[in-house]
Protein backbone atom coordinates (compact mmCIF):
# COMPACT_ATOMS: atom_id res chain seq x y z
CA UNK A 1 0.00 0.00 0.00
CA UNK A 2 1.39 3.39 -0.90
CA UNK A 3 1.76 6.10 1.69
CA UNK A 4 0.63 9.70 1.46
CA UNK A 5 1.82 12.20 4.03
CA UNK A 6 -0.60 15.08 4.53
CA UNK A 7 1.23 18.16 5.83
CA UNK A 8 -1.07 20.90 7.05
CA UNK A 9 -1.41 22.78 10.32
CA UNK A 10 -5.18 22.55 10.04
CA UNK A 11 -6.62 19.32 11.35
CA UNK A 12 -9.78 20.07 9.40
CA UNK A 13 -7.81 19.99 6.16
CA UNK A 14 -6.00 16.83 7.23
CA UNK A 15 -9.31 15.15 8.05
CA UNK A 16 -10.79 16.00 4.67
CA UNK A 17 -7.65 14.86 2.85
CA UNK A 18 -7.56 11.64 4.82
CA UNK A 19 -11.11 10.86 3.90
CA UNK A 20 -10.43 11.30 0.20
CA UNK A 21 -7.07 9.50 0.24
CA UNK A 22 -8.52 6.55 2.16
CA UNK A 23 -10.92 6.17 -0.71
CA UNK A 24 -8.05 6.24 -3.21
CA UNK A 25 -6.40 3.37 -1.37
CA UNK A 26 -3.52 5.23 0.26
CA UNK A 27 -2.15 4.72 3.70
CA UNK A 28 -2.47 8.20 5.17
CA UNK A 29 -0.05 9.80 7.60
CA UNK A 30 -0.32 13.31 8.99
CA UNK A 31 2.12 16.03 9.96
CA UNK A 32 1.17 19.43 11.37
CA UNK A 33 4.15 21.34 10.07
CA UNK A 34 7.22 21.03 7.85
CA UNK A 35 9.47 20.04 10.71
CA UNK A 36 7.34 17.07 11.72
CA UNK A 37 7.01 16.14 8.06
CA UNK A 38 10.77 16.22 7.54
CA UNK A 39 11.36 13.95 10.53
CA UNK A 40 8.81 11.57 9.10
CA UNK A 41 10.49 11.61 5.67
CA UNK A 42 13.92 10.93 7.17
CA UNK A 43 12.58 7.85 8.94
CA UNK A 44 10.38 6.48 6.21
CA UNK A 45 9.97 8.23 2.88
CA UNK A 46 6.34 8.41 1.83
CA UNK A 47 5.34 7.96 -1.83
CA UNK A 48 3.58 11.29 -1.96
CA UNK A 49 3.31 14.43 0.12
CA UNK A 50 0.33 16.76 0.08
CA UNK A 51 1.96 19.98 1.24
CA UNK A 52 0.46 23.13 2.72
CA UNK A 53 2.38 26.37 2.33
CA UNK A 54 1.68 28.55 5.37
CA UNK A 55 2.59 26.67 8.50
CA UNK A 56 4.22 27.59 11.77
CA UNK A 57 7.63 26.18 12.78
CA UNK A 58 8.63 25.17 9.27
CA UNK A 59 6.65 26.20 6.21
CA UNK A 60 6.07 24.32 3.00
CA UNK A 61 8.88 25.95 1.07
CA UNK A 62 11.45 25.21 3.75
CA UNK A 63 10.29 21.61 3.93
CA UNK A 64 10.52 21.27 0.17
CA UNK A 65 14.07 22.62 0.01
CA UNK A 66 15.23 20.30 2.76
CA UNK A 67 13.45 17.19 1.57
CA UNK A 68 14.92 17.66 -1.92
CA UNK A 69 18.38 17.85 -0.36
CA UNK A 70 17.98 14.38 1.13
CA UNK A 71 19.31 11.30 -0.74
CA UNK A 72 16.82 10.06 -3.40
CA UNK A 73 16.01 13.62 -4.28
CA UNK A 74 13.25 12.51 -6.65
CA UNK A 75 11.25 11.15 -3.73
CA UNK A 76 8.59 11.81 -2.68
CA UNK A 77 6.14 13.20 -5.20
CA UNK A 78 5.10 16.55 -3.76
CA UNK A 79 1.75 18.15 -4.46
CA UNK A 80 1.75 21.66 -3.15
CA UNK A 81 -1.58 23.10 -1.97
CA UNK A 82 -2.35 26.76 -2.35
CA UNK A 83 -5.38 28.91 -1.78
CA UNK A 84 -4.60 31.77 -4.12
CA UNK A 85 -4.04 31.59 -7.81
CA UNK A 86 -0.75 33.35 -7.36
CA UNK A 87 1.55 32.63 -10.29
CA UNK A 88 4.69 33.76 -8.47
CA UNK A 89 3.84 31.56 -5.55
CA UNK A 90 3.23 28.53 -7.74
CA UNK A 91 6.40 29.16 -9.74
CA UNK A 92 8.38 29.35 -6.52
CA UNK A 93 6.97 26.03 -5.32
CA UNK A 94 7.56 24.26 -8.62
CA UNK A 95 11.05 25.77 -8.75
CA UNK A 96 11.80 24.35 -5.32
CA UNK A 97 10.86 20.89 -6.47
CA UNK A 98 7.10 20.49 -6.13
CA UNK A 99 5.71 18.17 -8.81
CA UNK A 100 2.30 19.76 -9.08
CA UNK A 101 0.04 22.17 -7.31
CA UNK A 102 -3.54 21.90 -6.13
CA UNK A 103 -5.98 24.65 -5.32
CA UNK A 104 -7.62 24.62 -1.91
CA UNK A 105 -10.27 23.68 -1.10
CA UNK A 106 -9.88 20.42 -2.99
CA UNK A 107 -12.42 17.65 -3.15
CA UNK A 108 -12.46 14.04 -4.23
CA UNK A 109 -12.64 14.85 -7.92
CA UNK A 110 -9.87 17.46 -7.92
CA UNK A 111 -7.52 15.32 -5.88
CA UNK A 112 -8.21 12.20 -7.98
CA UNK A 113 -7.53 14.17 -11.18
CA UNK A 114 -4.24 15.55 -9.87
CA UNK A 115 -3.09 12.16 -8.62
CA UNK A 116 -3.86 10.70 -12.05
CA UNK A 117 -2.01 13.57 -13.73
CA UNK A 118 1.23 12.84 -11.87
CA UNK A 119 0.82 9.11 -12.46
CA UNK A 120 0.02 8.10 -8.90
CA UNK A 121 -3.18 6.34 -9.85
CA UNK B 1 -15.06 6.61 8.12
CA UNK B 2 -15.25 10.11 9.42
CA UNK B 3 -18.63 11.67 9.78
CA UNK B 4 -19.44 15.21 8.73
CA UNK B 5 -20.31 15.84 12.33
CA UNK B 6 -16.78 15.03 13.48
CA UNK B 7 -15.48 17.36 10.85
CA UNK B 8 -17.75 20.19 11.94
CA UNK B 9 -16.80 19.64 15.57
CA UNK B 10 -13.16 19.76 14.65
CA UNK B 11 -13.71 22.86 12.56
CA UNK B 12 -15.40 24.63 15.48
CA UNK B 13 -12.65 23.60 17.85
CA UNK B 14 -9.85 24.57 15.50
CA UNK B 15 -11.38 27.86 14.51
CA UNK B 16 -12.14 28.87 18.07
CA UNK B 17 -8.53 28.16 18.92
CA UNK B 18 -7.32 30.08 15.88
CA UNK B 19 -9.45 33.06 16.85
CA UNK B 20 -7.88 33.05 20.30
CA UNK B 21 -4.45 32.90 18.67
CA UNK B 22 -5.17 35.91 16.49
CA UNK B 23 -6.50 37.80 19.51
CA UNK B 24 -3.31 37.16 21.44
CA UNK B 25 -1.23 38.23 18.46
CA UNK B 26 -3.31 41.38 18.13
CA UNK B 27 -2.63 42.14 21.78
CA UNK B 28 1.07 41.76 21.18
CA UNK B 29 0.81 43.98 18.15
CA UNK B 30 -0.92 46.62 20.18
CA UNK B 31 1.98 46.77 22.57
CA UNK B 32 4.67 46.56 19.98
CA UNK B 33 3.61 47.77 16.54
CA UNK B 34 6.90 46.56 15.09
CA UNK B 35 6.37 43.00 16.26
CA UNK B 36 6.51 41.31 12.85
CA UNK B 37 6.21 37.87 14.40
CA UNK B 38 2.82 38.78 15.85
CA UNK B 39 1.76 40.26 12.52
CA UNK B 40 2.92 37.14 10.74
CA UNK B 41 0.88 35.03 13.16
CA UNK B 42 -2.19 37.17 12.48
CA UNK B 43 -1.91 36.70 8.74
CA UNK B 44 -1.01 33.03 8.83
CA UNK B 45 -3.76 32.16 11.28
CA UNK B 46 -6.43 34.15 9.44
CA UNK B 47 -5.33 32.37 6.30
CA UNK B 48 -5.73 29.07 8.11
CA UNK B 49 -9.24 29.98 9.25
CA UNK B 50 -10.11 30.90 5.69
CA UNK B 51 -8.72 27.64 4.36
CA UNK B 52 -10.73 25.56 6.80
CA UNK B 53 -13.88 27.54 5.94
CA UNK B 54 -13.27 26.67 2.30
CA UNK B 55 -13.18 22.97 3.06
CA UNK B 56 -16.34 23.27 5.11
CA UNK B 57 -18.02 25.08 2.20
CA UNK B 58 -18.75 27.99 4.50
CA UNK B 59 -18.41 30.45 1.68
CA UNK B 60 -19.92 33.40 3.52
CA UNK B 61 -17.58 33.06 6.47
CA UNK B 62 -14.71 32.41 4.11
CA UNK B 63 -15.47 35.63 2.27
CA UNK B 64 -15.60 37.45 5.58
CA UNK B 65 -12.18 36.20 6.64
CA UNK B 66 -10.85 36.99 3.20
CA UNK B 67 -12.16 40.56 3.48
CA UNK B 68 -10.45 40.90 6.85
CA UNK B 69 -7.21 39.63 5.37
CA UNK B 70 -7.38 42.03 2.46
CA UNK B 71 -8.17 44.99 4.67
CA UNK B 72 -5.24 44.20 6.93
CA UNK B 73 -2.94 43.64 3.98
CA UNK B 74 -3.90 47.03 2.57
CA UNK B 75 -3.33 48.78 5.84
CA UNK B 76 -0.02 47.04 6.25
CA UNK B 77 1.07 47.86 2.71
CA UNK B 78 0.24 51.53 3.08
CA UNK B 79 2.14 51.65 6.32
CA UNK B 80 -0.33 54.27 7.30
CA UNK B 81 -1.31 52.41 10.40
CA UNK B 82 0.74 52.02 13.48
CA UNK B 83 0.32 48.65 15.16
CA UNK B 84 -2.38 49.82 17.51
CA UNK B 85 -4.68 50.64 14.60
CA UNK B 86 -3.90 47.32 13.04
CA UNK B 87 -4.71 45.60 16.32
CA UNK B 88 -8.04 47.44 16.41
CA UNK B 89 -8.77 46.30 12.89
CA UNK B 90 -7.89 42.73 13.71
CA UNK B 91 -10.13 42.76 16.75
CA UNK B 92 -12.95 44.44 14.88
CA UNK B 93 -12.87 41.84 12.14
CA UNK B 94 -12.46 39.02 14.59
CA UNK B 95 -15.50 39.99 16.59
CA UNK B 96 -17.66 39.14 13.60
CA UNK B 97 -15.86 35.99 12.68
CA UNK B 98 -16.00 34.79 16.28
CA UNK B 99 -19.69 35.59 16.43
CA UNK B 100 -20.39 33.67 13.25
CA UNK B 101 -18.46 30.67 14.53
CA UNK B 102 -20.23 30.78 17.89
CA UNK B 103 -23.56 30.90 16.07
CA UNK B 104 -22.57 28.00 13.92
CA UNK B 105 -21.70 26.10 17.07
CA UNK B 106 -25.02 27.05 18.61
CA UNK B 107 -26.97 26.22 15.46
CA UNK B 108 -25.47 22.79 14.91
CA UNK B 109 -27.32 19.97 16.60
CA UNK B 110 -30.01 22.35 17.76
CA UNK B 111 -31.90 22.11 14.50
CA UNK B 112 -31.53 18.59 13.19
CA UNK B 113 -30.96 16.28 16.14
CA UNK B 114 -31.75 17.67 19.56
CA UNK B 115 -29.57 15.62 21.89
CA UNK B 116 -31.38 13.63 24.58
CA UNK B 117 -28.78 14.63 27.13
CA UNK B 118 -25.76 16.88 27.04
CA UNK B 119 -23.09 15.23 24.90
CA UNK B 120 -19.78 15.02 26.71
CA UNK B 121 -17.87 16.28 23.67
CA UNK B 122 -20.04 19.39 23.62
CA UNK B 123 -19.15 20.36 27.15
CA UNK B 124 -16.01 21.55 28.75
CA UNK B 125 -14.79 22.29 32.24
CA UNK B 126 -14.66 25.97 33.09
CA UNK B 127 -11.60 25.56 35.32
CA UNK B 128 -9.78 23.92 32.44
CA UNK B 129 -10.41 26.91 30.22
CA UNK B 130 -9.22 29.37 32.87
CA UNK B 131 -6.05 27.40 33.48
CA UNK B 132 -5.35 27.09 29.79
CA UNK B 133 -4.94 30.87 29.69
CA UNK B 134 -2.11 30.85 32.22
CA UNK B 135 0.72 30.45 29.67
CA UNK B 136 -0.55 33.40 27.67
CA UNK B 137 -0.69 35.53 30.81
CA UNK B 138 2.79 34.49 31.83
CA UNK B 139 4.17 35.36 28.41
CA UNK B 140 2.39 38.69 28.44
CA UNK B 141 3.68 39.46 31.91
CA UNK B 142 7.25 38.78 30.88
CA UNK B 143 6.88 41.02 27.85
CA UNK B 144 5.39 43.79 29.94
CA UNK B 145 8.10 43.40 32.54
CA UNK B 146 5.52 42.71 35.23
CA UNK B 147 5.27 39.96 37.75
CA UNK B 148 1.87 38.41 38.24
CA UNK B 149 0.27 35.57 40.15
CA UNK B 150 -2.80 34.08 38.50
CA UNK B 151 -5.08 32.39 41.01
CA UNK B 152 -7.87 30.28 39.57
CA UNK B 153 -10.59 29.09 41.89
CA UNK B 154 -13.73 27.06 41.30
CA UNK B 155 -15.00 26.18 37.89
CA UNK B 156 -15.32 22.48 38.68
CA UNK B 157 -18.32 22.22 36.43
CA UNK B 158 -18.96 22.09 32.73
CA UNK B 159 -20.65 24.40 30.30
CA UNK B 160 -21.66 24.23 26.69
CA UNK B 161 -18.82 24.70 24.24
CA UNK B 162 -20.40 27.69 22.58
CA UNK B 163 -20.63 29.34 26.01
CA UNK B 164 -17.08 28.30 26.83
CA UNK B 165 -15.83 29.84 23.60
CA UNK B 166 -17.31 33.18 24.62
CA UNK B 167 -15.93 32.86 28.16
CA UNK B 168 -12.50 32.15 26.77
CA UNK B 169 -12.53 35.10 24.41
CA UNK B 170 -13.80 37.36 27.19
CA UNK B 171 -11.15 36.16 29.60
CA UNK B 172 -8.41 36.86 27.08
CA UNK B 173 -9.59 40.46 26.89
CA UNK B 174 -10.18 40.93 30.59
CA UNK B 175 -6.95 39.31 31.74
CA UNK B 176 -4.94 41.24 29.20
CA UNK B 177 -6.57 44.42 30.40
CA UNK B 178 -5.88 43.63 34.02
CA UNK B 179 -2.27 42.86 33.31
CA UNK B 180 -1.57 45.69 30.92
CA UNK B 181 -3.59 48.49 32.47
CA UNK B 182 -4.70 47.35 35.90
CA UNK B 183 -1.51 46.11 37.50
CA UNK B 184 1.17 48.71 38.11
CA UNK B 185 4.83 48.03 37.43
CA UNK B 186 6.68 46.42 40.33
CA UNK B 187 8.47 49.62 41.40
CA UNK B 188 5.24 51.58 41.50
CA UNK B 189 3.59 48.91 43.57
CA UNK B 190 6.52 48.85 45.97
CA UNK B 191 6.24 52.61 46.42
CA UNK B 192 2.61 52.19 47.46
CA UNK B 193 3.57 49.49 49.90
CA UNK B 194 2.07 46.74 47.79
CA UNK B 195 3.81 43.47 47.02
CA UNK B 196 5.82 43.82 43.82
CA UNK B 197 4.03 40.87 42.37
CA UNK B 198 0.47 41.65 41.32
CA UNK B 199 -2.35 39.18 41.74
CA UNK B 200 -5.19 38.40 39.39
CA UNK B 201 -7.89 36.18 40.79
CA UNK B 202 -10.22 34.29 38.51
CA UNK B 203 -13.16 32.80 40.35
CA UNK B 204 -15.72 30.70 38.52
CA UNK B 205 -18.96 29.48 40.02
CA UNK B 206 -22.42 28.51 38.90
CA UNK B 207 -25.91 29.11 40.14
CA UNK B 208 -29.42 29.34 38.71
CA UNK B 209 -28.32 27.78 35.45
CA UNK B 210 -25.79 30.55 34.96
CA UNK B 211 -22.07 30.56 34.96
CA UNK B 212 -20.21 33.43 36.63
CA UNK B 213 -16.59 34.31 36.21
CA UNK B 214 -15.08 37.08 38.33
CA UNK B 215 -11.71 38.50 37.40
CA UNK B 216 -10.28 40.75 40.09
CA UNK B 217 -6.89 42.40 40.11
CA UNK B 218 -5.13 44.20 42.95
CA UNK B 219 -3.93 46.96 40.66
CA UNK B 220 -4.41 50.70 40.54
CA UNK B 221 -8.16 50.52 40.07
CA UNK B 222 -10.34 52.70 37.91
CA UNK B 223 -9.53 56.32 37.24
CA UNK B 224 -12.95 57.76 37.97
CA UNK B 225 -12.21 61.34 37.05
CA UNK B 226 -10.84 60.26 33.68
CA UNK B 227 -13.93 58.13 33.03
CA UNK B 228 -16.15 61.09 33.93
CA UNK B 229 -14.24 63.44 31.63
CA UNK B 230 -14.28 60.99 28.79
CA UNK B 231 -18.01 60.30 29.15
CA UNK B 232 -18.64 64.04 29.13
CA UNK B 233 -16.44 64.55 26.09
CA UNK B 234 -18.30 61.78 24.25
CA UNK B 235 -21.65 63.26 25.20
CA UNK B 236 -22.71 60.04 26.92
CA UNK B 237 -23.79 62.08 29.96
CA UNK B 238 -24.48 65.73 30.66
CA UNK B 239 -22.39 67.83 33.09
CA UNK B 240 -24.93 67.63 35.93
CA UNK B 241 -25.47 63.96 35.46
CA UNK B 242 -21.72 63.34 35.37
CA UNK B 243 -21.15 65.24 38.59
CA UNK B 244 -23.87 63.27 40.35
CA UNK B 245 -22.70 59.85 39.24
CA UNK B 246 -21.59 57.37 41.89
CA UNK B 247 -18.43 55.34 41.58
CA UNK B 248 -20.51 52.29 40.74
CA UNK B 249 -22.22 54.14 37.94
CA UNK B 250 -18.93 55.44 36.63
CA UNK B 251 -17.49 51.94 36.73
CA UNK B 252 -20.37 50.75 34.58
CA UNK B 253 -19.58 53.46 32.07
CA UNK B 254 -16.32 51.71 31.18
CA UNK B 255 -18.49 49.29 29.25
CA UNK B 256 -19.93 52.06 27.12
CA UNK B 257 -18.63 51.56 23.62
CA UNK B 258 -17.23 55.01 23.02
CA UNK B 259 -15.24 54.71 26.19
CA UNK B 260 -13.86 51.32 25.60
CA UNK B 261 -13.16 51.03 21.90
CA UNK B 262 -10.72 53.78 21.28
CA UNK B 263 -7.07 53.07 21.91
CA UNK B 264 -6.53 56.58 23.21
CA UNK B 265 -8.80 55.86 26.13
CA UNK B 266 -6.08 53.61 27.42
CA UNK B 267 -3.88 56.58 28.07
CA UNK B 268 -6.73 58.58 29.51
CA UNK B 269 -8.52 56.24 31.83
CA UNK B 270 -6.07 53.45 32.07
CA UNK B 271 -8.85 50.98 31.44
CA UNK B 272 -11.34 49.89 28.93
CA UNK B 273 -9.59 48.38 25.96
CA UNK B 274 -11.81 45.74 24.48
CA UNK B 275 -14.41 45.77 27.23
CA UNK B 276 -17.14 46.53 24.75
CA UNK B 277 -16.00 43.52 22.73
CA UNK B 278 -16.37 41.44 25.87
CA UNK B 279 -19.81 42.84 26.35
CA UNK B 280 -20.88 42.21 22.77
CA UNK B 281 -19.67 38.61 22.90
CA UNK B 282 -21.31 37.95 26.23
CA UNK B 283 -24.59 39.56 25.29
CA UNK B 284 -24.74 37.58 22.08
CA UNK B 285 -25.39 34.52 24.23
CA UNK B 286 -27.72 36.25 26.63
CA UNK B 287 -25.08 37.10 29.21
CA UNK B 288 -23.99 40.23 31.07
CA UNK B 289 -20.79 42.00 32.05
CA UNK B 290 -20.27 44.14 35.13
CA UNK B 291 -17.33 46.26 36.12
CA UNK B 292 -16.82 47.34 39.71
CA UNK B 293 -14.15 48.22 42.23
CA UNK B 294 -12.49 45.25 43.83
CA UNK B 295 -12.44 45.14 47.62
CA UNK B 296 -8.71 45.88 47.70
CA UNK B 297 -8.91 48.89 45.41
CA UNK B 298 -8.30 47.06 42.16
CA UNK B 299 -10.84 46.32 39.49
CA UNK B 300 -13.31 43.51 39.24
CA UNK B 301 -15.02 42.36 36.07
CA UNK B 302 -17.81 39.83 36.30
CA UNK B 303 -19.18 37.98 33.32
CA UNK B 304 -22.36 35.95 33.65
CA UNK B 305 -23.64 33.59 31.00
CA UNK B 306 -26.26 30.89 30.74
CA UNK B 307 -24.62 27.46 31.15
CA UNK B 308 -26.47 26.27 28.09
CA UNK B 309 -26.49 27.96 24.73
CA UNK B 310 -29.77 29.65 23.89
CA UNK B 311 -32.14 27.68 21.69
CA UNK B 312 -32.87 30.74 19.55
CA UNK B 313 -30.02 32.20 17.51
CA UNK B 314 -28.31 34.98 19.41
CA UNK B 315 -29.37 37.81 17.16
CA UNK B 316 -32.97 36.70 17.31
CA UNK B 317 -32.79 36.61 21.07
CA UNK B 318 -31.34 40.05 21.24
CA UNK B 319 -34.05 41.49 19.08
CA UNK B 320 -36.78 39.19 20.32
CA UNK B 321 -39.21 39.05 23.16
CA UNK B 322 -36.67 39.38 25.96
CA UNK B 323 -37.26 43.05 26.43
CA UNK B 324 -40.92 43.10 25.57
CA UNK B 325 -41.69 44.54 28.99
CA UNK B 326 -39.62 47.66 28.62
CA UNK B 327 -39.68 48.45 24.95
CA UNK B 328 -37.05 50.75 23.62
CA UNK B 329 -36.29 51.46 20.01
CA UNK B 330 -35.07 48.44 18.13
CA UNK B 331 -32.75 49.17 15.29
CA UNK B 332 -31.58 46.83 12.63
CA UNK B 333 -28.28 47.81 11.13
CA UNK B 334 -27.41 46.30 7.78
CA UNK B 335 -23.91 46.96 6.57
CA UNK B 336 -21.31 44.60 5.26
CA UNK B 337 -18.41 46.64 6.54
CA UNK B 338 -17.48 45.34 9.99
CA UNK B 339 -15.53 48.45 10.87
CA UNK B 340 -18.50 50.62 10.12
CA UNK B 341 -20.74 48.38 12.17
CA UNK B 342 -18.26 48.53 14.99
CA UNK B 343 -18.43 52.28 15.00
CA UNK B 344 -22.13 52.75 14.51
CA UNK B 345 -23.65 49.95 16.56
CA UNK B 346 -21.96 50.95 19.83
CA UNK B 347 -22.99 54.58 19.34
CA UNK B 348 -26.58 53.57 18.89
CA UNK B 349 -26.44 51.23 21.86
CA UNK B 350 -24.95 53.98 23.96
CA UNK B 351 -27.91 56.13 22.97
CA UNK B 352 -30.18 53.50 24.47
CA UNK B 353 -31.26 51.54 21.44
CA UNK B 354 -31.29 47.84 20.96
CA UNK B 355 -29.17 47.21 17.94
CA UNK B 356 -29.06 44.10 15.87
CA UNK B 357 -26.30 44.22 13.32
CA UNK B 358 -26.29 42.00 10.29
CA UNK B 359 -24.06 42.03 7.30
CA UNK B 360 -26.03 40.16 4.73
CA UNK B 361 -29.51 39.93 3.33
CA UNK B 362 -29.99 36.29 4.19
CA UNK B 363 -29.36 37.00 7.86
CA UNK B 364 -32.02 39.65 7.78
CA UNK B 365 -34.57 37.27 6.36
CA UNK B 366 -33.75 34.60 8.91
CA UNK B 367 -34.26 37.16 11.66
CA UNK B 368 -37.69 37.95 10.35
CA UNK B 369 -38.51 34.29 10.12
CA UNK B 370 -37.57 33.98 13.77
CA UNK B 371 -40.12 36.60 14.60
CA UNK B 372 -37.87 39.60 15.15
CA UNK B 373 -39.24 43.07 14.57
CA UNK B 374 -37.60 46.45 14.33
CA UNK B 375 -38.62 50.04 14.73
CA UNK B 376 -36.03 51.31 12.32
CA UNK B 377 -33.76 49.83 9.73
CA UNK B 378 -30.47 51.50 8.88
CA UNK B 379 -29.18 49.94 5.75
CA UNK B 380 -26.14 50.28 3.58
CA UNK B 381 -26.94 51.23 0.03
CA UNK B 382 -24.10 49.23 -1.40
CA UNK B 383 -24.69 45.59 -0.75
CA UNK B 384 -22.02 43.00 -1.46
CA UNK B 385 -21.75 42.04 -5.10
CA UNK B 386 -24.36 39.58 -6.19
CA UNK B 387 -26.94 40.35 -3.57
CA UNK B 388 -29.86 42.67 -3.60
CA UNK B 389 -29.98 45.97 -1.80
CA UNK B 390 -31.24 45.19 1.68
CA UNK B 391 -32.86 48.57 1.91
CA UNK B 392 -35.13 47.67 -0.93
CA UNK B 393 -35.66 44.00 -0.57
CA UNK B 394 -35.33 42.88 3.02
CA UNK B 395 -37.15 45.55 4.90
CA UNK B 396 -40.30 45.39 2.91
CA UNK B 397 -40.39 41.66 2.52
CA UNK B 398 -43.87 40.22 2.99
CA UNK B 399 -42.57 38.05 5.84
CA UNK B 400 -41.79 41.15 7.85
CA UNK B 401 -44.19 41.36 10.76
CA UNK B 402 -43.86 45.13 10.90
CA UNK B 403 -43.19 47.65 8.25
CA UNK B 404 -40.23 49.44 9.73
CA UNK B 405 -39.02 52.75 8.32
CA UNK B 406 -35.75 52.48 6.48
CA UNK B 407 -32.89 54.93 6.43
CA UNK B 408 -30.38 54.22 3.72
CA UNK B 409 -26.77 54.99 4.49
CA UNK B 410 -24.48 56.24 1.77
CA UNK B 411 -20.97 57.53 1.94
CA UNK B 412 -21.09 59.56 -1.26
CA UNK B 413 -23.36 61.51 -3.52
CA UNK B 414 -25.47 59.77 -6.08
CA UNK B 415 -26.99 57.03 -3.98
CA UNK B 416 -30.14 58.90 -3.11
CA UNK B 417 -31.95 58.18 -6.31
CA UNK B 418 -31.32 54.48 -5.90
CA UNK B 419 -32.61 54.49 -2.38
CA UNK B 420 -35.81 56.28 -3.34
CA UNK B 421 -36.48 54.03 -6.25
CA UNK B 422 -35.89 50.93 -4.22
CA UNK B 423 -38.26 51.77 -1.45
CA UNK B 424 -36.12 53.39 1.23
CA UNK B 425 -37.92 56.50 2.38
CA UNK B 426 -35.04 58.47 3.76
CA UNK B 427 -31.35 58.70 3.26
CA UNK B 428 -28.50 59.78 5.43
CA UNK B 429 -24.81 60.14 4.91
CA UNK B 430 -22.19 58.20 6.80
CA UNK B 431 -20.98 58.77 9.37
CA UNK B 432 -23.23 61.59 10.51
CA UNK B 433 -26.16 59.34 9.80
CA UNK B 434 -25.47 57.60 13.03
CA UNK B 435 -26.35 60.57 15.14
CA UNK B 436 -29.39 61.59 13.13
CA UNK B 437 -30.79 58.12 12.84
CA UNK B 438 -29.95 57.20 16.37
CA UNK B 439 -31.54 59.96 18.41
CA UNK B 440 -35.09 60.99 18.43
Amino acid sequence: MRTCLVVDDSKVVRMVARRILDGLGFQVEEAENGEVALTFCRESMPDVVLLDWNMPVKNGLEFLQEVRALPHADQPVVLFCTMENDVEHIKQALGAGANEYIMKPFDNEILTDKFAQVGLI
Amino acid sequence: MLGLDDLLNEFLRETTENIATVRCAAAELRRDPADWRALDTVFRTLHGIKGACGFMRLSELQAEVHAAEELLAKVRARRRAPGADLADLVEGSLAHIAEAVAELGAARGGAAEPPAGPEPAQRQSVAEVCRALAPMIERLAVELGKSVRLVVRGGQFEADRAVIAVVKAALVHILRNALDHGLEPGETRARFGKPRQGTIRVTAYDGDGRLFVDVADDGRGLDFSAIRERALALGLVGPDEAAAMSRDELARLTLAPGLSTAGRVTALSGRGVGLDAVRAGTESLGGTVEVSEASDGGTKVRIALPLERPAVPAEGAEAGAEDAGRRRGRILLVDENPMFQNVLAPQLRAAGYEVTAVRKMDRLLSLYRNGASFDLILSDLEPPAGSKTPAADGAQTPTSPRQAPVIALASHEGGGADADSEGAPARDDKPGGAAKGGRR
